[in-house]
């Protein structure tokens, strides 16, 4: 299975939401794609060819608590402007909350 | 953020109002319903007095007078309530303008009627002359001087009477009339209270259905969500190629027994098995999956695992293998080399190898790569995934070669 990633956690994306966590910790991050916007970028084949791609604006990161089998949407929650960022995030959530 | 934060508030708020609003209504709607009730009751007793006073009136012109005294209290009572309201008939007092104008108005009137009937009634007797006894005028003329000035004051009393009893009838008519206009009023109110008791409740039952819709709204929500995090918990746990657990479920499992201290042991069995020559490794790894599963035993689970760094595992021909794990936790140990064994004869008996020159491949060969830890516990099943099956492998080799010697 060519599973994604990230930080040695699992990364899940499916349309508008991404999931990222190990759920058997107890938490993972659920974030939501809430605005995207298109960026020019560069063929790396060739590249003189710049085509349009569309990456995520702004999201919502909220983290989730699965302990003993039941699904809660905590309280914590906020929104990161990047996809990297919001990544950071719950990157930084997910440690602290396992530490 | 702001927009989902404004949407999330304006839920909650529109939520609080909804509930607000079906208490509000709730509570009101209950309140008028309580005083449609209470001005039933005024309506009814207002065509109470109505009847009651035509009878009233009927009985004081045919003589039958000595029958109304309880009539004309219950009467006064039933006008006194109906303006001041009362505990005796239950009345409330109606707040309307026009009712209690009317209402007054109903009272002053029966005032006078009473007022009228009296008057008759000291110029009559109770069973005095009624209309029917009143002398012709021509007999009274004809009478004898001694008996003129008596029937001269009989006939000045009959007229007095007449006069008296004609003014019982137009009195008569204007309490009825008066009497009517009260109920008129009360049926009025009463329609009043009883449309607002009804948009009360419209409002009551369209503001609970909007809290209940917004409430199965967020339900609905969470519960999608719920079953979108399952499905990950699902897929990030599962291998792709044959359904089995994988890696991580196998470092989530073993990290269960560890915390759990199982009285049982625990063992971890990997095999590798060759993929038989002309047979595709995916369909060879589904095959086994299939087998491990039809066979599955309590307390045993299977996972397909990749050779990795992190587990200690090389394997310079990854194409041509397949890695399996077995994680157990029984004290049943000849239980598990059973199943492995069977699991063996099974493959041979499916005749799944068909490259292969004996057809009885027995369970030795077969996990000819397995590696057989025994009773591992507490932390010792985290160490193994931590550094690595290799290591495992040695210190197994070097007990089985202590053995030997």
């Amino acid at each position: 299975m060519n599973e994604l990633s990230y930080k040695n956690r699992p990364l899940l994306r499916k349309g508008n939401e991404i999931f990222y966590g190990e759920p058997s910790t107890g938490y993972i991050c659920y974030i939501k794609i809430q605005s995207e916007k298109t960026v020019k970028s560069e063929n790396k084949e060739k590249k003189d060819e710049v085509t349009d791609i569309t990456v995520p604006e702004t999201l919502e990161v909220q983290l989730v608590e699965c302990a003993d089998g039941s699904i809660k949407f905590t309280e914590q929650k906020v929104t990161r402007t990047g996809f990297s960022n919001a990544l950071t995030t719950a990157d930084i959530w997910l440690g602290q909350k396992l530490r | 953020m702001q927009s989902s934060k404004k949407r999330k508030i304006a839920v909650q708020i529109s939520a609080i109002v909804l509930i607000v609003i079906t208490v509000v209504s709730g509570v009101l709607s209950l309140y008028y319903l309580r005083n449609v009730d209470d001005v039933g009751r005024v309506v009814m007793y207002t065509g109470r007095v109505r009847g009651g006073g035509q009878l009233l009136v009927t009985r004081e012109l045919n003589g039958d007078s000595y029958n109304n005294p309880d009539l004309i209290v219950s009467l006064g009572d039933v006008i006194n309530e109906l303006n001041d309201g009362g505990s005796r008939y239950s009345l409330v007092k109606i707040k309307d303008g026009s009712f209690r104008v009317d209402a007054d108005e109903l009272k002053k009137v029966y005032t006078t009627l009473c007022i009228v009937i009296s008057e008759l009634r000291l110029e009559t007797g109770v069973g005095s002359v009624i209309v029917e006894d009143i002398p012709d005028a021509d007999t009274l003329t004809m009478g004898t001087p001694k008996n003129k000035d008596k029937i001269a004051v009989e006939a000045e009393k009959q007229v007095h009477i007449t006069e008296l009893r004609t003014r019982l009838i137009k009195t008569g008519e204007a309490f009825y009339t008066a009497a009517d206009m009260v109920a008129s009023d009360a049926e009025i109110y009463y329609h009043k209270q009883a449309e607002t008791a009804q948009a009360l409740v419209t409002v009551m039952i369209v503001s609970f259905t909007a809290a209940i819709l917004t409430a199965a709204v967020i339900l609905i929500r969470v519960k999608i969500l719920n079953v979108k995090i399952e499905n990950y918990e699902k897929i990030i746990y599962t291998d792709e190629m044959t359904g089995l657990y994988n890696e991580r479920a196998f470092m989530r499992d073993s990290e269960k027994l560890r915390k759990s201290v199982p009285m049982s042991p625990v063992g971890v069995i990997v095999f590798r098995l060759p993929v038989p020559q002309g047979m595709a490794r995916s369909a060879f790894a589904r095959k086994i999956t299939a087998l491990l599963t039809e066979n599955k035993k309590v307390n045993v689970s299977a996972y397909r695992v990749k050779p990795s760094v992190e587990l200690g595992l090389s394997d310079e021909t990854s194409d041509s293998n397949v890695w399996f794990l077995l994680l157990y936790h029984t004290a049943e140990k000849d239980s598990v080399e059973e199943y492995i064994t069977q699991f063996g004869t099974t493959v041979s008996a499916r005749n799944l190898l068909q490259t292969s020159n004996d057809n009885r491949i027995n369970a030795k060969i077969f996990f000819d790569s397995a590696v057989y830890v025994d009773s591992l516990r507490d932390n010792t099943v985290f160490e193994l995934y931590a550094h690595g099956v290799q290591k495992l492998v040695d210190r197994m080799n070097t007990k089985n070669k202590g053995e030997k010697q």
